[in-house]
């Protein structure tokens, strides 16, 4: 099990860094639907000027239009999906997560600042009905690059540049 | 730290609490300010509004006052309060002449050497210690206080700022003018999505320092896209009236009609996307925690709503814009056109 998770893991790496070269914070994800992605995201925050332009909310629109193509209803293929993620899902995405019916989230390392899968609330569990089902999470496969990746980050910014200037740190 | 799920539980058992009661007096307060003139509740985080929360501590009786000061000298250097530092450590009686009560310690600290080989001294000066129940925390508003002092004397320095949002003066007359003109028009954006059988749910974003209207925006959920909700759709709709955006809307986006501005910020770097910066959002509905999380992403000032919803992140289930570890706040009332708001849901199925 743990060498499936790895194999999608790297996948969602390749999308992190890709975020990072573009000044983005390194996120990325990718949704698995019977054996393949059919969907991945990265964070594009800066490029959207939209704070809420998270990878996973990038990857939900893109298998949103997968399902679209095909005719598939996307409540089914949402419930047979696992989204791979390199960071664990904050609260909105979290809330993202249960509101379109995925049932499994594997991510790499821990959001101290706005996670919603444990970190700071468990969105993932919580008794919120209206919201839809909960989902199960397993968290810390790969982390040590997945930590390696935002430390990158947040080394590139230079604290002596005026706010403005400075990357957004919005995941 | 308590981990997430503590921190939701205990979030609604503050709910459940709040209807025990002593917290009572609070709650008719407000019903009746809410029933004479439109008051807008400030949905404050709970250590605000709990109820006096009580702790044991170790009480004796001096039996002569000429020992006060003796005494009290003894058991603060032995015994510091630490973090019952709200409390006074002697309490007189309300007859004249009778003893004083004076604090030796908690539970914990009795557990120690320093209190076992305490030497009261003669039975004369203090009787045997004995248990009392004082108030745990220190009263963060007067409704706290006037309970806390039903146990025992407390120290009470008033929030200004609080006070006035509990008041139900905080805004004048004017602003609570203004803040309706935009929920009505959420009401509008609302009903338009009701007759096109959508989710009744209506968001407008303003700019309160010019009373400019940004962008507005109905719920959208049960069309192509379950994340539409009006809240996200409002936030993307800033984003594109800025050069943004993530979402491409369908023929409905007339509908929404954005402005197309400049930032009226005078920051020149738009690569910032912290759009709602400074700005408030009036919406018919509580958000939901995931639009809720939004709005601390987006940096949102205040938000309006009108009617709860069953697990709401503003107030119901969760109190997000308060939510400690996250590094942005913001404020939160409601109840603003909440009759109107709540008849937008008469004869809806998706009571969410
Ligand atoms: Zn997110
Ligand atoms: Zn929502």
């Amino acid at each position: 099990m743990e060498a499936v998770h790895h194999h999608w893991m790297e996948e969602t790496f390749l999308l992190a860094e890709e975020a990072l070269k573009l000044g983005e914070v390194p996120v990325g994800c990718a949704f698995v639907y019977k054996d393949q992605i059919i969907a991945t995201g990265k964070n594009e925050v800066n490029e959207t000027k939209n704070a809420c332009r998270h990878a996973e909310i990038v990857a939900i629109d893109k298998v949103l239009n997968w399902c679209d193509e095909r005719g598939d209803k996307s409540e089914d293929v949402f419930r047979e999906s696992a989204l791979y993620v390199t960071v664990e899902p904050c609260i909105m995405c979290a809330g993202a997560l249960r509101q379109i019916g995925v049932s499994l989230v594997v991510y790499g390392c821990k959001n101290d600042r706005f996670g919603g899968c444990g970190s700071i609330i468990s969105v993932h569990q919580a008794e919120l009905p209206t919201l839809g089902q909960s989902f199960h999470c397993i968290g810390g496969v790969m982390t040590d690059r997945a930590v390696q990746l935002l430390k990158d980050f947040y080394k590139g910014e230079n604290p002596n540049c005026p706010e403005s200037k400075r990357k957004i740190k919005s995941e | 730290m308590l981990n997430g799920t503590n921190m939701l539980n205990n979030a609604t058992d503050v709910h459940t609490n709040a209807n025990n009661s002593s917290h009572k007096i609070i709650k008719g307060d407000l019903a009746d300010k809410n029933e004479s003139e439109p008051f807008l509740q400030p949905v404050l985080d709970d250590v605000y509004l709990r109820p006096v929360e009580t702790v044991n501590v170790f009480v004796c009786t001096l039996k002569n006052k000429k020992d006060t000061a003796v005494v009290l000298r003894k058991f603060s250097e032995d015994f510091p309060l630490e973090n019952l530092s709200h409390l006074k450590r002697i309490k007189s009686s309300k007859t004249k002449d009778a003893p004083l009560q004076i604090i030796v310690c908690s539970l914990e600290v009795a557990d120690g050497e320093a209190f076992k080989n305490l030497d009261i001294g003669e039975e004369s000066v203090l009787s045997k210690p004995y248990c009392v129940s004082v108030p745990r925390y220190p009263p963060l508003t007067r409704q706290q206080y006037l309970e806390a002092i039903q146990y025992w004397p407390v120290s009470f320095h008033e929030d200004k700022h609080i006070a006035s949002l509990l008041s139900g003066n905080y805004f004048t007359k004017e602003e609570t003018c203004r803040f309706k003109r935009h929920m009505m028009m959420a009401v509008e954006y609302a009903k338009h999505a009701k007759a096109l059988s959508k989710e009744p749910i209506g968001a407008v974003i303003v700019d309160p320092s010019t009373d400019m209207v940004i962008a507005k925006s109905h719920d959208d959920r049960h069309g192509n896209h379950p994340l539409h909700h009006a809240v996200m759709i409002c936030i993307d709709l800033m984003a594109r009236s800025q050069g943004g955006g993530m979402w491409k809307f369908g023929k409905e986006c007339d509908l929404y009609s954005v402005p197309c501005m400049q930032s009226s910020k005078g920051d020149n770097d738009s690569s910032l996307p912290y759009l709602c910066t400074g700005y408030d959002l009036f919406v018919t509905r509580e958000p939901c925690v995931m639009c809720a999380m939004a709005l601390v992403h987006s940096r949102i000032q205040r938000v309006f709503y009108g009617s709860s919803s069953k697990d709401g992140a503003l107030g119901t289930k969760l109190k997000l814009h308060v939510q400690s570890g996250l590094n942005h706040r913001y404020q939160v009332f409601k109840g603003l056109l909440e009759k109107e708001c709540d008849k937008l849901f008469e004869n809806n199925s998706n009571q969410t």
